[in-house]
């Protein structure tokens, strides 16, 4: 049996640290690292993990696309944790090599299964992740087959990899096939990373709504 | 004339204390005065203090309260408002009125021997202003037609209707039908600038409540995310190991909301080194801050949007030579500014990169720094940087020039009228009722000036003169043109300067006339007018040498042809006199444009960081409460040792959704989908709702549609997973709804 991973946290939220920790130990492919405020911190720790869950957004002013090229620098792979509010977020961290890309509210057993597969170092195509590629103007322009956008269409209605594969009439391996291209096809898409109020503030001009919070 | 309220209409704001028309509506007052202590001091020197005649104490008293009243008037109008300086004006109307009465009471009988003519009969400007002031322009037009009309009755019944009164009343009402132009231009430069500038106003203020909402929506987002979905999601699984911890962060995020309103909304005019200093602190405090002025004006009155694309850049900047600088490495943070700029140069001497080589994807941060500071107007930004030499960003931002108004990027409404006002005529051009009103006006004093050449011919037989007088008179308008927006061009300056002063050298031509009566010289009056338009074409220089000129040789030549007469003084100075006033009424109305401009950047300024403060604080306090509201009881609840039970762990599903809701689900936060989605948590649907804007717009039916049928297929759904979602333009159906094993497409409404 191979040894299990070792899977480390990030996140500014001690909670969420503490919750992730117990969920990753409660695993047996899997072996909790610890966890940090902030990449810098984790790595100052001398933390060692083959895979990070990391807060998608830190309260350091760091930018999730540098938090992930620096973990993968570090030799990690790396799953992205959201609250789910900004797609924008989600767009950015998806230009990276970052597996996966998950809800915080999910139920833990998603959250753990997402885990375990990335550990694996497969990518695993969430929902979170396909609906906001599948409505980022920038993909019209992509060269995408029409197949790959219908792959991708079908996994941001909230479908599965199995329920997609069967609407499609092909196995899984061949969906997997087309989720690696179209993430390298976006990860080459050319936009300049920005800062999180820019962000924002596009997505506001976007029409993208400030929260009514009644 | 277009309109024609009475010069203090509230339109203009003139109950505002530092709006232009009150300062020209003072101003027009103390001009008034001024003229009235002249006229009547000249006139008690010319004629006996009519005060001391054998009128009677009635007459007299009358003679006192013309004086005095438009005296006090003037000394008062610089601390009263503008309906008292309207009443004022009345009451020195009546004053005049009630002399004239006493005036026509006692002197026709005796034709007029015995008591002087009233001063403002012959200084008509005066009262015409007054009735300007307190009526508006057509109580002005009216006041000096009565008094045209009054003075040839005098005239006629006193039979004093020589060539020289004649000249004498043409030239009054002319410099009165002047003035009578140009104040109500003055007060209508005034009052079109309070309004654009009250436009402006309102829309900076616009601006910057958006502004100030995006900052306090941005922060309250922030907290949202940060704190509650996280806590709330949290608090629905996790294990009473965990209740503690939980506790904790229930609490920081009460204390969070608690306090929001109270750290106050991103303050626009907080100082913006003060921002910088608090953003250096937290993002790179080992950093050493510099900062050095160049002038007084403080870079706190930067405006909100600039301040902010400035900062932000800063704290990438900063946050890059933090990551990528190497350890060890020392960071400066350097601010400059004078009164039309700042720079901001962060700097560190650390590890530096090859721009150059740095693949196109990496080089995303640093072109975001640039490229948000270059997209920021009048905005700049470098990047200088070699391996081993450190790196340095120098951000910028430089009031655009010209655009005087737009100084700290902000009033648009009036500096392009800034930009192009630069001549007094541009209102009168922009006005058609002026316009043609001054074209009349112009008529009249060309067909007066015929008539009096006419006259003065029949006197003297004398035709030459004549002649060439009216023709040049004649020709200098022609010159002149029509008034236009733009600056009279040079070489026609230089024309009509030409013309005015070779007309004058008509006095030096040897033929045979009566140079000591004032009829003869009517020309130089009809000169003055003619300089008076190049004054308002935006050349009061050049008018005041060529008047200046014309004085100088008219006088010469009656000196040399052996005539001294004294009337030739009263000629000359009359025309100097005119031409005086109308330089002086166009370089006001420039010069209350030039500080009307510069005193509304400042209030713009200050109306637009203080409505960006007052919108942050009101937006904050209102959601506050709204957040408040919503999650309290249970935030309260998790943070004190209420049992995590299965109810409120429930709760907590059901609000963290609202929250996300609040984001992601954008235009789906409807009813009833809001309330499907709650019933839907409440029985453990793993419930997401999606609406990422792709810039097509739905309307509202549309939304009401979408989110009725989604809310119809969560109520079926028992149990799992549901993905809601309106799809993005150009798909085959408008949304989709998803559960564990299938998915339903709502397709597009038929048109």
């Amino acid at each position: 049996m191979a040894e299990p991973a070792r899977v480390a946290v990030v996140d500014d939220h001690e909670l969420v640290s503490l919750a992730m920790g117990e969920l990753i130990s409660s695993h047996d492919d899997l072996e909790f690292a610890g966890h940090a405020p902030t990449v810098r911190e984790l790595h100052a720790q001398g933390i060692r993990a083959d895979l990070v869950v990391l807060d998608l957004n830190l309260r350091d002013g760091s930018q999730p696309s540098e938090n992930v090229e620096a973990l993968r620098a570090h030799g990690a792979e790396v799953m992205v944790l959201t609250s789910a509010e900004n797609p924008y977020l989600v767009r950015e961290v998806s230009r990276t090599g970052v597996l996966g890309i998950v809800r915080k509210s999910v139920p833990p057993a998603e959250v753990l299964d997402v885990i375990v597969r990335v550990a694996r170092g497969e990518p695993v195509p969430t929902t979170e992740w396909a609906v906001a590629l599948d409505s980022d103007p920038a993909l019209r322009t992509a060269p995408l087959t029409d197949r790959e956008r219908e792959v991708l269409a079908l996994y941001a209605t909230g479908l599965g990899a199995r329920a997609v594969a069967q609407r499609l009439h092909v196995s899984e391996n061949t969906v997997a096939d087309h989720i690696r291209r179209i993430r390298t096809m976006y990860a080459q898409l050319a936009r300049p990373a920005n800062t999180k109020i820019e962000l924002y503030q596009r997505g506001l001009e976007d029409g993208f709504l400030p929260p009514p919070v009644s | 004339m277009t309109r024609d309220a009475p010069t203090g209409s509230p339109a203009g704001s003139p109950a505002d204390a530092r709006s232009s028309e009150l300062r020209a509506l003072r101003l027009l007052t103390a001009l008034i005065a001024a003229t009235t202590l002249v006229a009547s001091v000249a006139a008690g020197f010319a004629r006996g203090l009519p005060v001391a005649s054998a009128a009677p104490a009635g007459y007299r008293i009358a003679v006192v309260a013309a004086v005095a009243v438009p005296l006090v008037a003037g000394v008062v109008a610089p601390w009263v408002t503008a309906r008292t300086l309207r009443a004022l004006n009345t009451v020195t109307l009546a004053a005049f009125a009630a002399l004239l009465v006493g005036f026509l009471l006692l002197a026709l009988p005796t034709g007029g021997a015995a008591i002087p003519v009233p001063w403002f009969l012959t200084v008509t400007a005066a009262p015409v202003t007054a009735a300007l002031v307190a009526w508006g322009r057509t109580g002005g037009w009216v006041t000096l037609g009565a008094l045209v009309a009054l003075v040839q009755v005098i005239r006629s019944v006193s039979e004093d209707d020589t060539l020289d009164t004649v000249a004498n009343d043409t030239f009054t009402f002319f410099s009165a039908a002047m003035v009578l132009l140009l104040a109500g231009q003055l007060v209508t430069a005034a009052r079109q600038f309070d309004r654009a500038t009250a436009l402006a106003a309102q829309a900076a203020t616009r601006r910057s409540e958006d502004a100030a909402r995006t900052a306090a929506t941005e922060r309250l987002r922030l907290l949202v995310h940060d704190e509650l979905l996280s806590t709330l999601s949290l608090a629905a699984r996790v294990t009473p190991a965990l209740r503690g911890a939980l506790a904790r962060q229930a609490e920081r995020a009460r204390r969070l909301i608690r306090e929001l309103p109270e750290m106050g909304a991103p303050d626009a005019a907080d100082g913006f080194a003060a921002q910088l200093a608090a953003l250096v602190a937290e993002a790179a405090p080992d950093a050493r801050l510099e900062t050095a002025s160049g002038s007084s004006t403080p870079p706190a009155a930067l405006a909100p949007e600039v301040a902010e694309s400035l900062l932000a850049a800063a704290r990438q900047a900063l946050g890059n030579s933090v990551a990528h600088a190497g350890p060890g490495a020392r960071r400066t943070v350097e601010l400059r500014h004078d009164g039309s700029g700042v720079r901001l140069v962060v700097r560190d001497d650390g590890v530096g990169f090859d721009a150059n080589a740095v693949p196109a994807h990496r080089m995303g941060v640093a072109e975001s720094v640039l490229g948000r500071m270059r997209s920021t107007p009048g905005g700049w930004a470098e990047l200088e940087t070699r391996p081993g030499a450190g790196t340095t960003v120098t951000l910028g931002w430089r009031a655009p020039r010209a655009a005087t108004g737009a100084a700290a990027g902000q009033v648009t409404g009036t500096s392009a009228t800034a930009a192009t006002a630069t001549t007094a005529s541009l209102l009168l051009a922009a006005d058609p009722g002026s316009r043609r009103l001054f074209a009349v006006a112009l008529c009249a004093l060309l067909a007066a000036q015929t008539a009096l050449a006419a006259l003065a011919v029949l006197r003297t037989g004398e035709a030459l003169t004549a002649v060439l007088a009216v023709l040049a008179v004649a020709a200098g308008f022609a010159v002149l043109g029509p008034l236009g927006r733009t600056a009279l061009h040079p070489r026609r300056t230089a024309i009509v300067v030409a013309l005015a002063v070779a007309t004058a050298g008509l006095s030096w031509v040897p033929v045979s006339r009566d140079l000591a009566r004032y009829g003869d010289l009517w020309y130089l009056a009809s000169l003055a007018f003619v300089l008076v338009v190049l004054a308002m074409r935006g050349r009061p220089g050049a008018a005041l040498a060529a008047a200046a000129g014309v004085a100088v040789l008219a006088f010469a030549g009656v000196v040399v042809q052996h005539n001294d007469g004294p009337d030739v003084v009263a000629a000359t100075t009359r025309m100097l006199a005119i031409v005086g006033v109308g330089v002086g009424f166009v370089l006001g109305i420039m010069r209350l444009r030039a500080r009307t401009l510069g005193l509304r950047r400042d209030e713009l300024r200050t109306v637009r960081a203080e409505s960006f403060r007052a919108a942050s604080a009101r937006e904050l306090r209102a959601r506050t409460r709204e957040l408040e509201r919503l999650i309290g009881g249970v935030l309260e609840r998790l943070a004190g040792d209420a049992a995590l039970d299965e109810p409120l762990r429930r709760d907590c599903v059901v609000l963290e959704g609202r929250l996300r809701d609040g984001y992601r689900a954008g235009r789906l936060a409807r009813h009833p989908l809001i309330d499907a989605a709650a019933a839907a948590r409440g029985r453990g649907v793993d419930v997401a709702l999606f609406d990422d804007p792709d810039g097509a717009e739905l309307d509202e039916a549309e939304l009401d549609r979408i989110a009725g049928w989604l809310a119809a297929r969560l109520d079926e759904t028992e149990g799992g997973r549901f993905t809601g979602r309106i799809l993005p333009a150009g798909r085959p159906a408008a949304a989709s709804a998803a559960d564990d094993v299938r998915v339903r497409e709502l397709p597009h409404a038929s048109p």
